[in-house]
């Protein structure tokens, strides 16, 4: 049977950069291709020239039997092909209905019909079984219902290929499961998918076959069955990365950090501690307050009961400022908004929170500003072209280490990572838990929040289960396993 | 050599590249009148008013914001340098008054967006109208005089200051230079001037790094009121009269100057050195019309469309 989908020979650059060269690759009707690959391999490249906002130097793309030559996303729109973003580009301000019939709001006299709008949604939402009703607005819902609504846009549109660009993401496990779900339904509908992840396990549950891409080049296509998630690694980065955790032989000293019946209007009562050289977890679903506790404790959040001691003292942290000065580093969830300023040269953001350590006679010493931000470069093996390059143009995990030597400039005691592996790649991440790892080895305390149980049970001594606001249980040794975990985070 | 450097550099290259086309256009078309010694004394001069002005608007948009009150301000305080001349101050003391004046303006506007959330166009655009009405109040409603007698003994040093040349060059404008130096060597090698372009750059991100921003905005402002009351200063030892209307002809200029240069309306982005050369850009366009004799309402179109283009170059595109 003809493909639904036929790329050939695509290949697209950019000044210096091949970001895809010779890509071929083909989608069934009611398949699952899984994209692999890391950061920058040009998976984001590829969606880009099957959704029709960049146009490719060489190469055709077959879909539904045609030759197309998508110039806009509309062209690609109206074959049948839809992205579900990985940041969602729905518009927050309006209802669920009114998002998925944007644009082409069915008409009854000149006027809007709404009545048929929200009658059509519902029963979309009813066949597609969603959570969600037709009159909500898009603002109130959360991250997995965004992409619910996403998804249904795209089954209303009769979009016969769909583009998921790791929609795992931003969810939860338990909300994972209902999208896998909710993909194998559609797919015995006929849809096809292409699902961009870098979980590698999602992959076995969901896909059909993987096509791995590196350095834009296509280094793998595969069946899934009888593969394993080893093989997909080799692919990915032509290199058996061995044992992604390293060892937690750590010496574990004495508590730097005590918090005692805190309350942030979300969390009521939160008492837990954190000791020098431990790796502390903090696991639960997406909103059991464990951003916001972090949050608190930095003073970015405003405390309304309970009390925060470092190294037996207590402090009064009020602001970030004071949290900076008791010695706590945060490396906050979302690099963009509050981690690094985009528009500054990765020396100004290494050196920000500490800028009097590159004063010389009262003035800045470029320097002093220089050697300290190389020596970071060097120390967390950042790529960068240079200090002075603006951190908007680095990847991800690059980001996400500027902001990582922000925090060690500062010589944080303490250090808070809310989800710092996010969206980076399997290689980059493998280097965050050696940093980690390494920075614990040195009597850091590092209070880790991350929704990748993996992750959690693999680098902390200690993990707390948080659900909805409050710590339901800590675990420690034998106990640290993602069965308990989800039991405690889920289960009332 | 690395990319940011590169691009940067690219860009006051760019305007410093324009600047010298526009000055060969400005010579030709005005058959040379625009390069004698008299025209380009009187071009120094004149820049020396709106240059003052644009350095407070460029440490203000550095911060991400905008004040529109300057050009009120640079009328407020002319009017108050001249009305306090009348009463017979000492020149320090007047000094003193009408630079703690321009800045208290400034210290107002930081203080309003530190307490509220507004967009600093609508504040200080609001600031503006209350300067202005503030220049009529103290000026009566009409432009103030010195007595000549007084002008030429006890204040003969608002006099000198805008005829008084070291090598030629007007003094006012060597001033003004100085203090351009000064304020770029404060944005790039102090913490505060780090801290204004951070503040630009990512307003959160600053105060997540321990960044008092509140103090910051503050500061920018105040800074910026300061350099409106040297601007109004210079307004009047030019027109030797307290002109409550003076800041009106600055207009739009004073954020014209600032994105010619290439400083970016989004903050974060430029420099001041920038707008030396912006500024320059937009006394020699106008002096040039002048000096062609182009009718008052042409000059307000070419002005208008300059000030356009200025914006659009310095914004990226919609899609």
């Amino acid at each position: 049977m003809e493909p639904l989908l036929k790329v050939n020979d695509i290949s697209k650059e950019f000044p210096g950069v091949k970001a895809l060269d010779h890509i071929s690759l083909e989608v069934h009707q009611g398949e699952v291709l899984c994209l692999a690959g890391e950061n920058g391999a040009g998976k984001s490249t590829l969606i880009k020239v099957l959704s029709g906002i960049y146009i490719p130097e060489a190469g055709e793309i077959w879909f539904d039997g045609k030759l197309c030559n998508f110039k806009k996303p509309q062209d690609s729109l109206e074959a049948g092909i839809s992205v579900v973003h990985q940041e969602h580009k729905l518009i927050e301000n309006l209802t669920v209905a009114e998002n998925i019939f944007f644009g082409r709001f069915p008409m009854k006299n000149g006027l809007v019909d709404f009545k048929k709008m929200y009658a059509d949604t519902e029963e979309i939402i009813e066949k597609l079984g969603l959570h969600i009703q037709a009159r909500m607005v898009v603002e109130s819902l959360t991250s997995s219902q965004s992409q619910m609504v996403e998804i249904a846009k795209a089954y209303s549109r009769n979009a016969k290929l769909m583009i998921l660009d790791e929609p795992s993401s931003s969810i939860t496990d338990t909300e994972l499961e209902v999208l896998l779900a909710l993909i194998n339904q559609l797919k015995k509908e006929g849809k096809s998918f292409i699902y961009i992840t870098h979980k590698l396990k999602e992959m076995f549950v969901i896909g059909d076959r993987v096509v791995v891409l590196k350095d834009g080049k296509k280094s793998g296509e595969r069946s899934m069955e009888g593969l394993d998630v080893d093989q997909i690694v080799a692919m990915m980065v032509g290199r058996d990365i061995g044992k992604v955790f390293p060892p937690k032989n750590r010496k574990i000293g004495k508590e730097i950090l005590r918090v005692e019946h805190l309350a942030n209007g979300l969390s009521e009562d939160i008492s837990f501690s954190v000791r020098h050289g431990e790796i502390v977890g903090f696991a639960g679903l997406v909103g059991a307050g464990r951003s916001e506790i972090a949050e608190t404790i930095f003073g970015y959040r405003k405390r309304t009961g309970g009390k925060i001691f470092i190294d037996g003292e207590e402090v009064d942290i009020r602001r970030p400022k004071d949290a900076i000065r008791a010695g706590i580093g945060f490396v906050t969830e979302d690099r963009k908004k509050t981690g690094a300023i985009q528009n500054k040269s990765v020396a100004f953001n290494i050196t920000f929170a500490q800028i009097q350590s590159i004063m010389k006679h009262g003035f800045l010493s470029t320097k002093l500003e220089s050697e300290i931000t190389n020596s970071f470069i060097k120390m967390l093996k950042i790529k960068t072209p240079g200090i002075h390059q603006e951190v908007q143009n680095l990847s991800g995990g690059n980001q996400q280490k500027v902001i990582l030597s922000k925090w060690l400039m500062t010589k944080s005691k303490l250090l808070i990572c809310d989800e710092p592996t996010k969206g980076i790649d399997v290689g980059t991440k493998q280097e965050f838990y050696q940093i980690l790892s390494q920075l614990a080895g040195e009597g850091v305390a590092i209070m880790l929040i991350s929704s990748e149980l993996p992750e959690i049970i693999g680098l902390s001594d200690r993990v707390y289960v948080l659900r909805g606001g409050s710590i339901r249980k800590e675990l420690s040794g034998d106990e640290l396993s993602e069965e308990n975990i989800a039991d405690y985070a889920m289960k009332d | 050599m690395e990319k940011r450097r590169i691009k940067g550099n690219l860009s006051f290259l760019g305007s410093g590249i324009g600047l010298l086309i526009l000055i060969v256009i400005a010579s030709i078309v005005t058959k040379g009148a625009f390069l004698s010694f008299t025209n380009i004394t009187n071009v120094l001069r004149q820049v020396t008013i709106l240059g003052f002005a644009s350095l407070g608007m460029t440490i203000v948009i550095l911060t991400g914001n905008i004040d529109l009150s300057i050009i009120g301000n640079v009328s407020m305080t002319t009017v108050l340098t001249a009305v306090l001349m009348q009463k017979e101050f000492p020149v320090l003391l007047i000094i003193v008054i009408v630079l703690l004046s321009g800045s208290l303006i400034g210290l107002i506007n930081g203080l309003i967006l530190n307490t509220w959330k507004i967009e600093s166009f609508v504040v200080t655009m609001g600031m503006q109208v209350i300067c202005f009405g503030l220049a009529l109040l103290f000026s009566g409603s009409q432009t103030v005089i010195v007595d000549g007698e007084l002008l030429m003994e006890k204040y003969s040093f608002f006099k000198n200051l805008a005829t008084a040349r070291v090598l030629g060059i007007p003094a006012m404008f060597l001033i003004l230079i100085g203090f351009f130096v000064l304020f770029y060597l404060f944005t790039k090698k102090t913490r505060l001037g780090r801290y204004i372009y951070a503040l630009g750059g990512n307003e959160e991100v600053s105060y997540m790094s321990g960044v008092n921003v509140s103090f910051v905005r503050a500061s920018a402002y105040v800074l910026s009121g300061a350099c409106a009351a040297l601007s109004g200063i210079f307004m009047y030892s030019r027109s030797l009269c307290g002109d409550p209307n003076a800041g009106t002809a600055l207009g739009m200029f004073v954020v014209a100057a600032v994105v010619v240069g290439g400083t970016k309306m989004s903050g974060g982005r430029g420099s001041v050195l920038f707008t030396i050369i912006g500024m320059l850009i937009i006394q020699i366009i106008n002096n040039t019309m002048n000096l062609l004799g182009a009718p008052y309402q042409i000059q307000q179109v070419i002005q208008g469309v300059i000030i356009l283009v200025a914006v659009i170059i310095s914004s990226s595109k919609r899609r």
